[in-house]
């Protein structure tokens, strides 16, 4: 007879995924235990926060103003069939502040951002330089995860901000143009209805994913076996890992957010 | 501690994913002379190196260094013990994200309060000594392999450390030039008092270096002593290895 | 130029942070409640659609936001507002739920109830409340009218539907009828017929002869009434020039404007009477006091007054009164030198309010001098100074009053009078008096509709 379940195999899958969750709660705890240990560097700081930050300010640009443009022209059409329009700014600005700007932002340093560095670390690992730095007596975590993580956890909330920020703009663009909506009611409704609240809560979670998506990228980076071929794998288990669990903390974070941060006058 | 078992590795034992490749392995390796290990491709020489400076743990058995049990230590006195250490990597391990001047003062910068300028002054006699002089703004990726593996001896040495790992120093390079790398190996044992570990394929250069030759046969060695001795080993394995390396010369 | 990363991501930081920064303050400036607000209650049977943030208008002016909506004990909303701290709600102010537009939003909107009551204060209720229609409630009320609708047509149907014998189908039979018999009738009576035409053609024909006639009287009367409108067109007679001399329409338009300016200065002014009598227990006799005061701002005031002295004692006996009334209205009066029964003196100062206190000064009782008053809630005290002269080597006059308000309009008084003078002992004196403001007087007169325009 046929059995419906083979329970070696769920056995085997279950227990993978555990121990790559042990193992990757062991190198955040390391890498937690090592961000607080001199030497700090600055300069790898810095140089993490140019590369994830600075240099993604294009690309959030752009995906920003297009979101802010195709979600206000989108919203309109729905909602000019009741009359208002007027709400396009308000409902374009709600959602940018509490979900769509951490989490593209987050998405958008995933495939630019943590992407490189699952490689770059993967081919370090493959190369023996991180033996080297061990032998060198440099802790590999310290030198090359803090740093991403750190600039990660500051920078993504940052370019959220400027997400939410171009995103507004596409907005008014399109609304005052496409959707003739005037420009005074529009800005009115944003004003009001969006409180600091929801920019603080967007960008708190923004911190988070930053903190996961460099968490993980680099945990994929270390744990490369193997060649040219392992660093592709890593690569695209980084980005994976990375994108699914931005969408997935995203839901718990909002439930503890609107838990207790949007309490309107607090 | 007795001076000859500053290094002292015991009953080492190694295997991966069953593949058992360290058996049993017993050395003793004597403060301030060269020990040469020597084995066919594959015994699991750099293995051993590895376990040495605690980038492995092994299965079984321990190595301790004047004493210390190195893989009893945590992570942050392993580091403490990895500063006396300096070690050059089969395929010479350059980060290349950095140029060769950033590579050879990467030890010094992290370890040392010295200027920028003295350690320019550093980087440039450490390349003089291995023959590349004026290659500071190269990257990794514009060298040859012979040309990595002696920035990565350059990067080695750099701290002038008391104990130096070579793993092939010599494999891929010219003989003018091997010969000036047995030189410096030698001379940073006779001037510096460094304990030097080599990996060679080289016998004709082993016995022209080492006060200590060691072979690793199937998971263990099966022959150590003073070059002359080890001559005499009556092991087939080593007469075979020794008549086929000296022949090819 | 070739820039270092830690000036990259300095200069990336600081364009956020500014970015940050202009969002704060343009997310969080809730503008009509950015300079404080106090919370006023409401209790509604029914706040469908009220949520927080809602607006809080008062005729269709935002002042502030809905806070919060809660359950009171016995199952009602009960929605707290925050108010604008400048905006002062008199206490029967009364408190609607409306919706704007068919799928609009909820707002409260507040009418403002008598100026003249004190206003709501932080953590009061409004007394009067109606919670608005909701939507269910129109679209039951759609529900019926498409029922009446409904009713109306079906009866027009059963009206027309000829099958059915309605109405209309009966109707148009019964026309069908009629003409059919009117047919019948004009055939029948044609010669009848003839003889009526015949009849009228010759009523017309006479009626045209006789207007005929009379067209030469006609004609004079339009001429005399042309001539008329002609003079009054070129300025002659009295109505001619009044008419036509555009100086003179000047004129009454500028009377029509300074008459609209005096009233409308008049209706700026703040009016003020005051009456008040006191007990002098050592003159044993009444001082009477008519004050008029005129506010032009609400700290500002101009005092007049006139006081009765009987001044009963000595030649060279001071008396002084001071008078202190509610708000801003202060008169006081003075000294009388010489024995001189019911003379009558009289004040003139200016004032200034401070907060609580009021400060005076000019003319007190036909003398120079000054005085200061202190008013909190019903309690006042007040202190004037004057006759500072000192021929029969008198001190100057000082009176001390404290009152009490009992009523708005009625009020108590006390105090002590030229207690430094040596001549005498202190006088000591209680009275009363009453006091009509502004919005009392022009009730009283009448007025209200003139002044308020
Ligand atoms: N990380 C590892 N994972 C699995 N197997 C390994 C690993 N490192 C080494 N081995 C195996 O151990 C054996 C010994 O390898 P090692 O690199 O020590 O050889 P070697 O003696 O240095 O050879 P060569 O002279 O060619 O450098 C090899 O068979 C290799 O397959
Ligand atoms: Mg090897």
């Amino acid at each position: 007879m046929k059995k419906w379940v083979n329970w070696t195999i769920v056995w085997d899958i279950a227990q993978k995924i555990l121990i790559g969750l042990g193992k990757w709660c062991r190198f955040v705890w390391a890498t937690l235990q090592w961000t607080f240990r001199p030497p700090f560097r600055p300069k790898n700081f810095f140089k993490q926060m140019e590369f994830i930050g600075v240099q993604s300010i294009p690309i959030i640009l752009l995906t920003g103003l297009f979101t802010g443009m195709v979600f206000a022209l989108q919203t309109g059409k729905t909602f000019s069939l009741f009359k208002m329009q007027n709400l396009v700014g308000a409902t374009v600005g709600l959602a940018l502040t509490r979900e769509i700007a951490p989490v593209f932002a987050a998405l958008m340093v995933t495939a630019r951002a943590c992407s490189a560095m699952a490689a770059e670390i993967g081919t370090m690992k493959v190369t023996e330089q991180i033996d080297a730095l061990h032998t060198m007596a440099i802790d590999p975590i310290q030198y090359l995860v803090t740093p991403r993580v750190l600039g990660c956890i500051v920078m993504v909330p940052l370019l959220t901000m400027l997400f939410n920020f171009i995103g507004v703009i596409g907005a008014y663009i399109v609304g005052t143009t496409l959707l003739n909506i005037p420009s005074g009611p529009f800005l009115h409704h944003l004003y009001w209805y969006v409180d600091p609240q929801d920019v603080n809560g967007g960008l708190i979670k923004a911190a988070f994913f930053g903190f996961f998506i460099a968490a993980i990228s680099c945990y994929k980076g270390f744990a490369t076996e193997g060649g040219a071929e392992g660093v592709g794998r890593a690569t695209t288990g980084a980005v994976v890992a990375s994108s699914v669990t931005v969408l997935v903390v995203d839901y718990f974070l909002t439930t503890w957010i609107l838990e207790y941060f949007t309490d309107i006058y607090g | 501690m007795a001076e000859n078992r500053y290094i002292d590795i015991l009953d080492l034992h190694k295997s991966f994913n069953g593949q058992k490749v360290l058996q049993g392995v017993n050395l003793q390796i004597p403060k301030g002379k060269i020990t040469v290990i020597i084995g066919p491709s594959g015994c699991g020489k750099t293995v051993l190196l590895r376990h040495v400076i605690g980038l492995m743990k092994p299965d079984r058995g321990r190595v301790t260094i004047d004493g210390v049990n190195l893989h009893a230590l945590t992570r942050l006195e392993l580091n403490k013990f990895r500063r006396h250490f300096g070690m050059l990597f089969q395929q010479a391990a350059l980060f290349d994200s950095m140029n060769v001047y950033e590579n050879v003062a990467f030890p010094l910068k992290e370890h040392t309060k010295l200027s920028e300028n003295q350690i320019q002054k550093i980087v440039a006699d450490k390349l003089i000594l291995v023959g590349l002089e004026g290659i500071q703004r190269k990257m990794p990726s514009e060298l040859s392999g012979g040309m990595k593996k002696r920035v990565g001896l350059a990067r080695a040495l750099a701290l002038e450390p008391d104990i130096i790992l070579y793993d092939e120093p010599t494999t891929g390079l010219d003989p003018i030039m091997t010969e000036a790398i047995d030189n410096l190996i030698t001379d940073m044992q006779r001037k510096l008092k460094v304990t030097s570990v080599v990996i060679s394929h080289d016998i004709p250069s082993a016995f022209r270096i080492s006060d200590q030759i060691a072979m690793v046969y199937e998971g263990k060695i099966v022959e150590v002593g003073a070059p002359e001795s080890f001559r005499k080993s009556s092991h087939p394995a080593v007469q075979e290895f020794l008549k086929k390396g000296e022949a090819r010369f | 130029m070739k820039l270092s990363n830690e000036v990259k991501v300095g200069l990336f930081a600081a364009a956020i942070i500014i970015i940050i920064t202009m969002v704060t303050i343009r997310v969080g400036d809730k503008s009509i409640i950015s300079g404080g607000d106090y919370d006023l209650m409401g209790i509604f049977t029914n706040a469908t659609g009220l949520y927080p943030k809602a607006a809080v208008e008062v005729a269709g002016v935002s002042i502030g936001v809905v806070k919060n909506i809660g359950l009171t004990a016995d199952g009602k909303a009960q929605v707290t507002m925050g108010v604008n701290r400048d905006v002062h709600l008199p206490q029967n102010s009364r408190c609607f739920l409306r919706t704007r537009g068919f799928l609009g939003e909820a707002f409260v909107e507040i009418i403002p109830g008598d100026s003249s009551l004190p206003p709501l204060k932080d953590g009061e209720f409004f007394t009067t409340t109606e919670s608005g229609g909701d939507i269910n409630g129109m679209v039951n009320q759609f529900n019926s009218i498409a029922d009446d609708v409904k009713e109306i047509t079906h009866t027009l149907k059963g009206w027309v539907n000829e099958k059915e014998g309605g109405a209309i189908a009966s109707t148009v039979n019964n026309l069908n009828d009629f003409v059919k018999v009117m047919r019948d009738l004009t055939t029948k009576n044609e010669q009848n017929l003839d003889r009526i035409v015949n009849n009228m053609a010759d009523l017309t024909h006479e009626i045209k002869s006789m207007v005929q006639n009379s067209k030469q009287d006609v004609e004079n009367s339009m001429d005399r009434i042309a001539s008329i409108t002609q003079k009054i067109d070129e300025g002659r007679g009295t109505i001619g020039k009044l008419v036509n001399d555009p100086e003179t329409a000047q004129k009454l338009n500028d009377a029509v404007d300074s008459l609209n300016e005096a009233l409308g200065g008049y209706k700026k002014m703040e009016l003020g009477f005051g009456f008040q009598t006191e007990y002098l227990n050592r003159s044993k006799d009444f001082k009477n006091y008519f004050n008029v005061s005129l506010s032009p701002t609400p700290d500002e005031s101009i005092l007049l007054g006139l006081v009765s002295d009987p001044s009963p004692d000595t030649k060279r006996e001071k008396r002084i009164t001071g008078v202190t009334v509610g708000g801003t209205t202060t008169t006081v009066t003075t000294e009388n030198e010489v024995l001189q029964r019911d003379s009558v003196l009289f004040s003139a100062q200016l004032a200034k309010k401070f907060y609580d206190f009021t400060i005076r000064g000019g003319i007190i009782e036909s003398k120079g001098g000054v005085g200061l008053d202190y008013l909190k809630g019903p309690v006042g005290v007040s202190f004037s100074a004057f006759d500072f002269e000192n021929k029969f080597n008198e001190k100057p006059h000082l009176k001390l009053t404290g009152s009490v308000n009992v009523t708005q309009n009625l009020y108590l008084v006390g105090g002590a009078d030229d207690p430094l003078n040596p001549a005498q002992k202190t006088d000591y004196f209680v009275g009363g008096g009453f006091r009509l403001v502004d919005d009392d007087i022009k009730s009283l007169l009448g007025l209200s509709s003139m002044v308020k325009k």
